[in-house]
Order: structure tokens, then sequence, then C-alpha cells
């Protein structure tokens, strides 16, 4: 047996499975010609974005489309990582122009919907994922077992509240139901419906499938301490907003001031303290969230 | 003080010449009297009665090594080798080499390819010395494990046929990365005098199709010629990674063509030992820790602190020290890797150094210097601590991570927690 595989064959192995940090590690091997070949940087840019290094993986991608104009891959990456890094324009305008050469690739339709529902999030305004639905649908058309496709559809419905939600995340879930995006996409559209402790289950399921995942983790500990006895009771907030609250707090002090009810301002006292306290509770079992 | 103790021990196993622990004692008070040959007299009757224990069997070699009798010196290795103890043995068995002037080699499985594209596997001498478990600092419970495994049925074949357990199998061994894992089978092989096989990704993967398949299943064939024989598979997870985490169809292959070797359909895996190690038993195919793969999973945890201690002395040996305080640099070095731990002493080495260029006088290495470099560094375990405290909590419905669990239960895993 000789030495067969160069670095990058070993990167592209590393990649396949999962492994970019030591997909990156093979790349840094690299030298001579290699490096300046579109496979280099391609598998550089892919390794980048999968470590969430999103500005690094425009440049890398930059870097191969240079070697490979109109390669739709890279233009595909390139989009992605331009959203990841928060250039939801300029990710409009590449898919936009990847598009233009591969009109009838589901992926890219399927990306361009998750770029829309990103687009149509803006501040101060009735935000509409009209155009999102649009792509996603027009994905599945192209192809009905597309997977990016099916997992655009279904995010756009959990993200706009949409009462299909979570039938769609059962059909990304019957595509492959140990996918752990599947299962938190389920438990935010179950969450949506107010059914909590299933929700919970779900996002528990996806931290299972991939705790190395640190916002999986976060989430799978969260519903864990959710689900313990001295939170649980206080489950039925997670249905209601902030602002619910507060209002609700407002009313009640109201009503115990004007009744003059001790009872009902004990209670209410009693009651604010344990929420107080399973709140220092939870955010001392949780830890921050990752950023 | 020591001869009146030799005395009245002898006048007391003159009246109870059987009692086997009076004559331990006395053959512990020759050698504290440096009467070796005399201890060994007193050791060589307890052997011949079976009446030693592991410690015991050591320190009878150690008294025939300084009586000078080498043969016996390997009597009592011997002995302690078919009893399956560990501490302390490989430590006897260097000094015995070192005083004979001989340099343990392992025998390597290396393929020469020809001119014409033949390739033609042979056994070679690997130019380093080998290395033996007495090089591995700490790490007791693991070396406990292999020796059970994979040395005492080469050792003791006998007891292993009237039991009808063949000799072989798989151990995989996983833990943070620099922890000793290489070191470890590199460590077995030594023991056990096998030949060594080391099977790299690198030298598996291909990019045309069905060839790192070849590659993976021409490797298993030399161990299966040169058998008995320690094949070592470092990095398992890129070989055998899970096939549900694996993105294409491409790689999926080579983990089926894994199973069919471990497997041995249609060949023999008697008297070949797998052993393999990863830093990532999540991403390695389920399938592969079924009994008859790996049969033994051992979890290499960062050192405790007297295999620190054990891990800063080796490191400092031969360099020029002044008094330096190796139990309290390992105190103050929880989770520090065997890797960590050597950078530690380059950097103090560094400072010394840095100092010497300075000032034109050239000190010794001092504590201060190691704390100064402690200071600086954090191990590098921590992050594979995260990650494994994640699999614990909630991919752990096998139990398949309960040493770890335990080990994140330590004082030291929980100290830095609560430190970060």
């Amino acid at each position: 047996m000789d030495a067969a595989a160069g670095p990058l064959v070993r990167a592209r192995h590393d990649l396949a499975r999962g492994r970019p940090d030591r997909a990156l590690a093979a790349l840094d091997d690299v030298a001579g010609s290699e490096l300046e070949s579109e496979e280099f940087w391609r598998l550089r840019a892919y390794a980048l974005y999968d470590l969430g290094d999103a500005e690094a993986a425009v440049e890398a991608a930059r870097e191969g489309l240079e070697r490979e104009p109109g390669d739709p891959e890279l233009l595909d990456l390139l989009a992605l990582a331009q959203l990841a890094a928060g250039r939801k324009k300029q990710a409009r305008k590449t898919i936009d122009a990847a598009l233009a050469v591969y009109p009838d690739s589901a992926v890219l339709h399927a990306h361009r919907a998750l770029i829309l529902a990103r687009l149509a999030e803006r501040p101060l305004r009735l935000t509409s994922y009209k155009k999102a639905r649009q792509a996603a649908e027009q994905a599945l058309s192209l192809d009905p077992e597309c997977e990016p496709a099916l997992r655009a559809r279904a995010q756009i419905a959990a993200l706009s509240g949409d009462r299909d939600a979570d039938v769609y995340a059962s059909e990304l879930l019957a595509f492959d139901p140990e996918n752990e995006h599947a299962h938190v996409i389920k438990g935010t559209a179950r969450a949506n419906r107010g059914d909590v402790r299933p929700a919970l289950d779900h996002f528990l399921e996806a931290a299972r499938l991939d705790p190395e995942d640190p916002h999986l983790a976060w989430l799978g500990r969260r519903s864990k301490v959710l689900q313990s006895r001295f939170a649980a009771p206080l489950l039925f907030m997670e249905r209601v907003t902030r602002g619910h609250v507060r209002i609700g707090w407002i009313a009640v002090i109201l009503t115990a001031r004007l009744a003059h009810e001790t009872v009902l301002s004990a209670a209410a006292f009693i009651f604010w303290a344990y929420m107080w306290a399973a709140h220092i509770y939870i955010e001392r079992r949780t830890g921050k969230m990752p950023k | 003080m020591s001869l009146d103790r030799v005395e009245g021990l002898r006048s007391a196993l003159g009246a109870a010449p059987d009692n086997h622990v009076l004559r331990l004692m006395l053959a512990e008070a020759l050698v504290d009297s440096a009467n070796p040959g005399e201890a060994l007299a007193e050791y060589e009757l307890l052997l011949t009665k079976q009446q030693l224990d592991e410690d015991g069997l050591v320190a009878g070699g150690r008294a025939a090594l300084a009586a000078g009798r080498h043969d016996r010196a390997q009597a009592f290795v011997d002995a302690a080798g078919a009893t399956g103890a560990v501490n302390g043995i490989s430590e006897l068995k260097q000094e015995l080499n070192e005083s004979l002037g001989l340099q343990q080699l392992v025998r390597v499985v290396r393929t020469e390819v020809a001119d014409d594209g033949d390739s033609q596997p042979q056994l070679e001498l690997d130019s380093n010395p080998a290395a033996t478990f007495a090089d591995v600092g700490g790490l007791e419970d693991v070396k406990k494990a292999i020796n059970r495994t994979i040395i005492l049925p080469f050792q003791r074949p006998d007891l292993y046929e009237k039991y009808n357990r063949s000799a072989g199998g798989g151990v995989l061994l996983f833990g943070p990365p620099g922890c000793g894992k290489t070191l470890l089978a590199r460590a077995t092989a030594g023991e056990c005098g096998l030949p060594f096989s080391n099977v790299r990704i690198e030298e598996i993967l291909d990019p045309y199709f069905g060839v790192s398949e070849a590659n993976l299943h021409d490797s298993f064939v030399q161990a299966r010629r040169f058998a008995p024989c320690v094949l070592f598979i470092d990095e398992l997870d890129a070989i055998a990674f899970a096939r549900r985490k694996h993105s294409g169809s491409v790689g999926r292959p080579l983990v089926d063509q894994l199973l069919q070797e471990l497997d041995a359909i249609g060949a023999d895996n008697d008297n070949i030992l797998v052993l393999a190690a990863t830093n990532a038993p999540w991403d390695v195919d389920e399938a592969m820790k079924r009994p008859g793969r790996f049969d033994r999973i051992v979890f290499v945890p960062p050192p405790d602190a007297p295999a620190r201690e054990r891990i800063l002395a080796l490191q400092l040996k031969g360099r020029p020290t002044s008094d330096v305080d190796v139990t309290r640099i390992a105190k103050r070095t929880p989770l520090f890797s065997g890797a960590d731990l050597r950078a530690l002493v380059e950097r103090a080495v560094d400072i010394v150094i840095d100092d010497a260029l300075e000032t034109g006088h050239e000190r010794p290495l001092t504590t201060r210097d190691l704390e100064h470099a402690v200071g600086e560094m954090r191990p590098s375990t921590l992050e594979w601590i995260a990650t494994a405290r994640n699999y614990v909590e909630f991919a752990n419905q096998s139990g398949s991570y309960d040493e770890v669990a335990s080990f994140l239960m330590s004082r030291e895993a929980r100290a830095w927690k609560d430190h970060n």
C-alpha cells in the first residue's frame, strides 16, 4: 500500500463525514499547484461555512468562482455564506444569478426561498413570507423529494406561524427521522400551536441526535430544565409573549389594590417570587445561549 | 537498627519457617540493609512456593538485578507476566534491558511497492526503540484492561484454551487528544513483542472507486499473514464513521469493508489483535461497537495528579533542574493532557533560555519557571470535555459514555466547569 490520499482527498472525505475542522486541517497541508485549483477553494469554502466562519467562506467561495466562473455549487454556497454573514441583499443577487443560469435546480430555488424569508423580516413592517413560500413551492414542483426544499418549506411555515408547519415538518421527518433540524422545526411548529410538552420532546430529540451542535445542546438543556418539576408549572408561559405576562401582572395588581384583597396580593407576591426563583434556576441550569 | 531487625526476623523464621509473611518481611529488610543477594534467596523461596503477589514479584526482580543475577530477574519478570500483573513490571523489564545493554525493537509490517506495481509486505525492525507501558505515565486501569484483553492471551495461552477463549479481538481506545492513546498502542506492541501494523487513513483513502476498500482489505490480509500481530487503526472515526452522519454514499463501502474484515468473512482473525484509537467515539459507526468487533471500549482520560507527576518527572529527566516540586505543579495542572505537560515543560525551558540570554547566567529550571508557564496555559482537553459533556447529557441512553460521565463528576473536571 502506498500513501494514496492527498490532502484534497482527505478533506473531501472529512467534509462528507461532517468533520469540517479536520477538513480544514487537511487543507492546510495542500501545497504547490493544488493551491490554485478550484477544488481547493470549494472545499475550503464548504469547511469554513460549516464551521460558522461565514466571512471567510464568502472569500473562499469567491476565490473558487474566479477559477470556475458560473459554478452552480459555488454560487449556491456563496449565497448561503453571504446570508449567514448578514448580507441578505447580496445573497439574493447571487442566488438569482445562479438561477438565471440553472433555472431548473430545485436546491437553488429552495435556498432562494430561505433567503427571501430572511429578507422578509424587516423592523416596523408587516412581514410577508408569500414570496418565500412561492419559491419553496417552485423548488418542490421541480423535485418533490428535494430535502432542502422540504426543509425550506417547513422552516418558512414555522417562522410565519403557518398552521401547516406541523404537517410539513412531519413530511420532512418521514423523509429522514434522524434529521435534527426537522425535529427543531417540528418542535417550533408544535410550540407555536401551544403544544409545549411535545415541542420540548422534539427539541430534546434534536439535541440527542447532534449534541455536538452548541445551539442544539443549549435547546435540549433548556427543554430538560423546563420539564423539571420545579419549572414545569411555568410551561404555560411558553405559549404567551412577555407583553401578555406584563398585562396579566398589571391586571392582578390593580384588582388586588382596588378590591383590597390581601389574600390575592399575597398569592400574587408568592407566585411572583416563585417565578423569579424559577427564572434564576432555569438560567443557571441552562447557561447562556451560544452566539 | 536494620541489622537488628534482620536478626529478629531470622530468629522468628527459625521458629516458624513456613510463615511466608515473615519471610517476605525478612526479604524486604535485607533489601533495606543493602543485602540484595540474601534478599534474592528469600524471594526465590517465596517464588517457588508461589507466595509472591504483584509487588513481591517486582521487588524480587529488583533484588535480582541489584545482585547482578539477570537470569533470576528474568524469571521474576516471566512469573509476573504469567499472573497478568501490570504495575511495575514494565519498569522492571526496562531496567533489566538497560542493565543488559539491550534495546527492544518492534517489528513493523511494511509494504514495498516494486517498479512493476507489485507490492510485497515484509517485517522490518522499527528504527525507534519499542515503547512499553513504563513509558506511559499513569493510566493504570487502562493498562490492566489492555493486558487482560491483548497481552495475557499470548502469555498464558493455556489458561485461555482451557476456557475456550480465543486470543484476538478488538479494543477501542477513546479520549481527549494528547492523552496517550497512540503511545498506548505502540506500548502494547512493545509489551507483547508482536509485529505491529499501523493503518492510517492517509494510506487507505484513494480517489478512485473501490481502491480505498481494497487498501483496507490488503492491510488486514498482511496482518493475517504475520499473525499473531497487532493491527492498529489510528483515527478510527475517519474510517469507520457513523453512516448516519455521512452526507454522501461514496464513503459508505469503506465502513462496510471494515465491518467485513472485523467479522472475518471467509478469513481467520484469530491471533489478530485490532487496536483502534479515536478522539470522537460519537462519530464511530455504532455497528463497530457490537460484540465480536471492538469488544472492549476503553476510555483514556486526561492523566490524574499522580500520573501528571510521573509525566512531568519523565519530561524533566535529563534537563538541568533545581529542586523542582513536581507534586505542586501536578496539582496546578488539572485536565492537562500528556502533550500539554510536554508543552508546559518546553515553555518553562524557553523562559530559562531567555533568562540565560539576557543575563548570561545559565541557571537550572525551577518550580517557579514551571509555575509561570502554567499561568500562561490552559488545558487543550477543555473543548473535548465540553463536547463529551453534551453527549453524556443527551446521547448516553445505551450507557456507552458511563465512564466519561464518571470522569466528568470528578473534582478536577467539575472545577474547570465552575471556572468556566
